[in-house]
């Protein structure tokens, strides 16, 4: 297996926990901002908290957002070069 | 010559040169040493040695102070706010209008400040609410205070592991991984 091949491998599983972990940060996200929206919370000390903490989680999925997509697109030219490969040694044989 | 009541009085247990550990376990209030072998990795592990505060508590039926990290559900709180700060403190939960919520972000931010610390160690911060470490003790900050709240430990640790995860994920990791398997 070529070098190429090893990191598709790889890039596959890397997105796949990516996606994992953003999935998992975001409903930790929601329900966080569910405490926010509901009318419970009447004091300021806590609703301060409770944002600080969203703006925290938010920044880490976007971060983690702006990851996956510079490494699928990486993924992608990969893929697009494999195939690209394929087509030309099959030309070349035909 | 002594009076009679300075000769009965019970020497002091608590030392003011020690840091004390109070774990809020509802109905009771434990104490134990905060830099015992047990509890020590708060302070190197966690550096919780910002939350240290002064606390009264009763000791032998007298009042007395000592300085101490108040854990409350694993959350550590200073006794007053500090302006302009975030950091989780006793005065905010007492006025919060929701203190299970008030808990729940305190912790989110806790593990969010949180960095190199291993998830296993984590769950032994959350477990210490179950244990009965120490001795029992009154704290009159606490007192008459209905601050008793049901955490869901599990879903704490379940936010940590994917915090921790988004920051060391690496895609070398399963670079090298692949590799081994061939």
């Amino acid at each position: 297996m070529n070098d190429e091949r090893l990191l598709i491998g790889a890039l596959t599983l890397y997105l796949g926990e990516l996606s994992k972990i953003m999935g998992g940060l975001n409903q930790h996200y929601l329900k966080l901002r569910s405490y926010l929206n509901s009318k419970e919370i009447k004091d300021e000390a806590t609703k301060e908290l409770l944002e600080e903490v969203i703006i925290s989680i938010k920044t880490e999925i976007d971060s983690l957002k702006k990851t996956y997509k510079a490494t699928k697109n990486i993924y992608k030219g990969l893929i697009r070069n494999i195939s690209n490969e394929k087509q030309d040694l099959s030309n070349n044989s035909n | 010559m002594f009076s009679r009541d300075i000769l009965n009085r019970k020497k002091p247990v608590f030392k003011d040169n020690k840091i004390y550990l109070i774990c809020y376990n509802p109905p009771s209030i434990y104490i134990d040493i905060a830099d015992n072998l047990l509890n020590k990795f708060l302070l190197t592990g966690f550096g919780f040695y910002r939350f240290i505060d002064e606390w009264t508590i009763e000791d032998n039926d007298q009042e007395c102070k000592v300085r101490a990290i108040l854990l409350y559900y694993g959350l550590p709180l200073i006794k007053h706010k500090i302006p302009g700060t975030k950091i989780p403190n006793l005065e905010d939960l007492k006025n919060s209008s929701n203190k299970y919520i008030y808990y729940i972000a305190g912790m989110y931010w806790l593990l969010m400040n949180l960095s190199n610390v291993k998830p296993p160690k984590i769950k032994k911060l959350l477990n210490l609410t179950k244990k009965v470490n120490g001795q029992p003790i009154k704290v009159k900050e606490l007192e008459s205070q209905n601050l008793i709240v049901y955490p869901n430990m599990s879903d704490l640790l379940d936010f940590y592991n994917l915090i921790q995860r988004a920051r060391t994920i690496n895609i070398w990791d399963y670079y090298n991984w692949f590799i081994k398997q061939l």
